[in-house]
Order: C-alpha cells, then structure tokens, then sequence
C-alpha cells in the first residue's frame, strides 16, 4: 500500500478489538442520531460507510472481519434475523478482495464509488434475506426509491468517515519512506 | 505479497459468510434467542439513553429553528388581530346602524301614510346653546324647509335650513322650538317648547283640565306644521295655579337627543305656506 512515495507497514496482527465498541456504537448511533437525517425513508447506513471505508482502508481481509462485527451489530439492534445483516455486510465489502492491489483503494472518488457499490449489495441481499425470510416488502418503485437514496446518502457519507478514518490508520501505522 | 494475502481474504470471506448463515439458522430455530436477549439489553439501554436524550436536544433545536418562524407568525397574526379589530368594529357600526334602520321601517310600515326618507346625523351645532343637527340628504334629496323629522321613537324637530346635499333640524329640545301638542288622555291641548337638553315645558294648557304625570303627549296637528299623532314625549310634572292663566307641564322627550344617528325626514307632509305656532315667540 503506497501513496506519495510513503509506504505503510502494518503495525499489528489485527485491529479487530477496535471493531467491536466502534461498530456498536456506530449501530447505537444510526438506530438513534442517523435515522433523524432521512431521504425518502432512507438514512445513512454508518455501520457500511465504516466497514467500507476500513475494508478500503486495512485490506479486504480486516475489513470483512469489521463487516461481520458490524453486522452483528446492526442485527442486535434490529428486528430481523440475527445474522442477516452481517451476511449483507460482508457480501458488501467483498468485492474489494477482487480490486485489492489493483486500484488505489485510498483515493476518495473510488472510495465513493465502493460506497456506492456496497449500499446496492447491502440492500439487495438485505431485502432478498427478508423476502425469503417471509416478511412482507413495500411496492418496488418504494424500494427502489429507498435504495437509491440510501445508494446517495452513503456516497456522501463516506466522505468525512474515509477521512477520518485515514488519520486514525496514520495514527496505528509507522510509515516508512521508501519503495 | 499481493497473491499471499488474497487467500486468507477470500478464507475470511467463506468462513464469515458460513457464520452468518449459521447464525441466521439458529435464529429462525430460536436456538439464539437467549443470547440475543442477553446481548440486546445493554444496547437497548445505551439505545434508550441516548435517544432520551437526542429527543430533549432535538426539542431545543427544534424551538430555536422555530422562533424566527413563531415570530414571524406572531407578527402575522398581529396585523391579522389589528385587521380584525377594525372590521369588528365596523361590523358592530354596521349593527348598530341595521338595528337602527329595523326600527325605522318597522315606524314607516306602521305609519305607511306619510313617506320617510332615511337620513344619517352627519354632525351637531358647535354652538352648545343650540340644539341643531345637520343631516347628509338636502334639496338634492327632495328635502325641504320645514318638514318634519322623527325616529321610531317620535318627534325630533324640523328642517330649517336647507342645502344641496345637507339640511339642518332644529330639534324639540331648543328653546327656540315650538309644537302644537295635545295630551293623550285628558285631551288637553298646548304648546311644546324646548327647556333644557332633556325636558320640555308644555304651556297654554287650559285651566280646568286634570292632567296627570304620565300621561303621552302627541303633536296635535294644529296648524299644520307637523302630523297629527306624532309622540313627543311624556308629561313628568304639572304646574297649575289658580292664579294662572294656564297650567304648564314638564315634558320628558321620548327621543334620546344624544344617541341620534339615523333619522327619518317626512317629506310628502303637506304644511302651510306660513308657520302658526301661537304663543311661540322663539319659533323659526
């Protein structure tokens, strides 16, 4: 992983520990604080910008691992199956085990874009889970509607979190110059 | 380096996923259901707390993003409140001048012989020795000098001046104004004059005659000057000495002289070219 000539070298085995009270509270928040920020019945998904932009951020493998704790989170939280949204999440973020090495996976437009991406895949497995799960949908154009606006919310909202979370991978890596 | 870390991800990624199915599993078998208990309580808690909370500084904020709107909307309905006002009390004036006018037609229906024509008090003599009113209908009107003016309640004077949209009334009340009256019950026949704003002195009543308070007294219509039958007013007190040659009697008009607003002007009253009001040295 290297950007301007500064190559990071990874400090720990993991940083999983920092997952769990992180990804709980960012559940805690978007059921509490986040849901007040809606567009067309959509808010931002706090627990996927994170995920996302760590998976970006750490590598795919790391980033699955806080998927899945964040997914835990979310479905604690929630009415539906246990499990469900940690499937979501990590389907979310696993494209990125195919761009891992290929892309600069730190440059702010792909971030969005994965963003983007991950929102779609989180939904759509989300409400296929739910459907096969038996639960009753709204009309198409309404999810759709929905999707669309969750798909907008967290592009924009990976934004401050990806640059947040680039200062606090700076504050666990020692960078080293060179190639 | 790149090629020795894709396959633990990908491992992750298989053994995540194989979790998560299992735990979807377990939960529609209700085998999590304990656990998820036991793990939900601290969250709800934390949950609960903060959206408490979030709620109370929601409500501050809420209020200070509405007071530009409450002010706002204070000073519509301030404006809206004062608009109001005025049209209330228009709407009162309008009342007040309908319940007037009711009256009115209620006096014309009942005394459809002669013809009324309505007209406002549009202003009092500046003068407080003189008890004149001007009207707002004139020569333009069909109004004429002399004719005789009254309410529903009776008699108020007569046109004595008269302009292109104006005429003055010079009422009962003035000292300078004399009506041919007749009392209702003894039959006994006088002269009306003004005395003070609220009383009017009946004199030239021929001795002999028992007048009693109370008793109505009506303009007799002799001489011409005004209809037969109108109300003047009530006789209060009456004077007679043996000494005299006539007994005099105070009258209390009918007509309240300071709430006069609409009047009514008989205009197809057919009087004489001259007025003949004996023993009426003030009347013009």
């Amino acid at each position: 992983l290297s950007t301007s000539g500064i190559t990071f070298r990874r400090r720990g085995p993991t940083t999983l520990h920092w997952s769990i009270p992180l990804m709980l509270a960012a559940a805690i928040a978007q059921s509490t604080l986040f849901r007040h920020l809606h567009l067309y019945g959509a808010a931002p998904n706090l627990v996927l910008a994170i995920s996302v932009a760590w998976t970006l951020l750490r590598g795919a493998r790391e980033g699955l691992l806080w998927a899945f704790v964040g997914g835990l989170a979310l479905d604690l939280l929630s009415g539906g199956p246990l499990g469900l949204s940690s499937l979501a999440l990590v389907l979310a973020c696993a494209p990125a085990l195919l761009t891992e090495g290929h892309v600069n996976s730190r440059a702010l437009v792909f971030a969005m874009g994965a963003a983007a991406c991950a929102t779609l895949l989180f939904n759509g497995i989300m409400l296929l889970g739910l459907a096969l799960g038996g639960q009753t949908l709204d009309p198409f154009a309404e999810l759709a509607q929905r999707t669309l606006a969750a798909t907008l919310l967290n592009t924009l909202s990976i934004v401050p979190i990806h640059l947040l979370l680039i200062v606090a991978y700076r504050s666990v890596e020692r960078p080293e110059v060179g190639g | 380096m790149i090629g020795t870390e894709r396959r633990p991800g990908w491992l992750t990624l298989v053994v995540l996923m194989a979790i998560s199915v299992g735990l979807i599993y377990f939960h529609q078998i209700g085998l999590l259901a304990p656990f998820e208990r036991l793990a939900a309580a601290p969250l709800a808690a934390v949950q609960g707390w903060l959206n408490t909370n979030l709620r109370e500084f929601n409500n501050v904020v809420t209020t200070l993003q509405t007071i530009g709107a409450l002010r706002e909307r204070v000073d519509t309905l301030a404006t809206e409140n004062d608009r109001l006002t005025v049209e209330n009390a228009q709407l009162r004036e309008e009342l007040n001048k309908a319940s007037i006018f009711e009256k009115l037609l209620k006096y014309e229906r009942a005394n459809a012989e002669l013809h009324y024509l309505p007209a406002d008090v549009i202003g009092h003599d500046t003068d407080p020795n003189l008890h004149t009113i001007r009207l707002n209908k004139g020569l333009n009107d069909g109004v004429d000098h002399g004719m005789p003016v009254v309410t529903e309640r009776g008699l108020v004077g007569r046109v004595t001046e008269v302009g292109p949209n104006w005429c003055e009334v010079l009422l009962l009340i003035d000292n300078a104004s004399s009506v041919r009256a007749r009392l209702s019950e003894s039959r006994a026949e006088g002269v009306v004059t003004g005395k003070d704003q609220n009383s009017l002195l009946m004199d030239y009543i021929t001795q002999g005659i028992t007048v009693s308070p109370g008793e109505v007294v009506l303009t007799s219509g002799m001489g011409g000057t005004f209809p037969a039958g109108l109300i003047i007013g009530q006789v209060t007190t009456v004077r007679q000495s043996d000494e005299a040659l006539f007994q005099q009697a105070d009258v209390r008009p009918s007509v309240d002289f300071e709430r006069l607003e609409v009047v009514l002007i008989i205009i197809n009253f057919d009087r004489p070219a001259t007025d003949e009001t004996p023993g009426g040295p003030h009347d013009r």
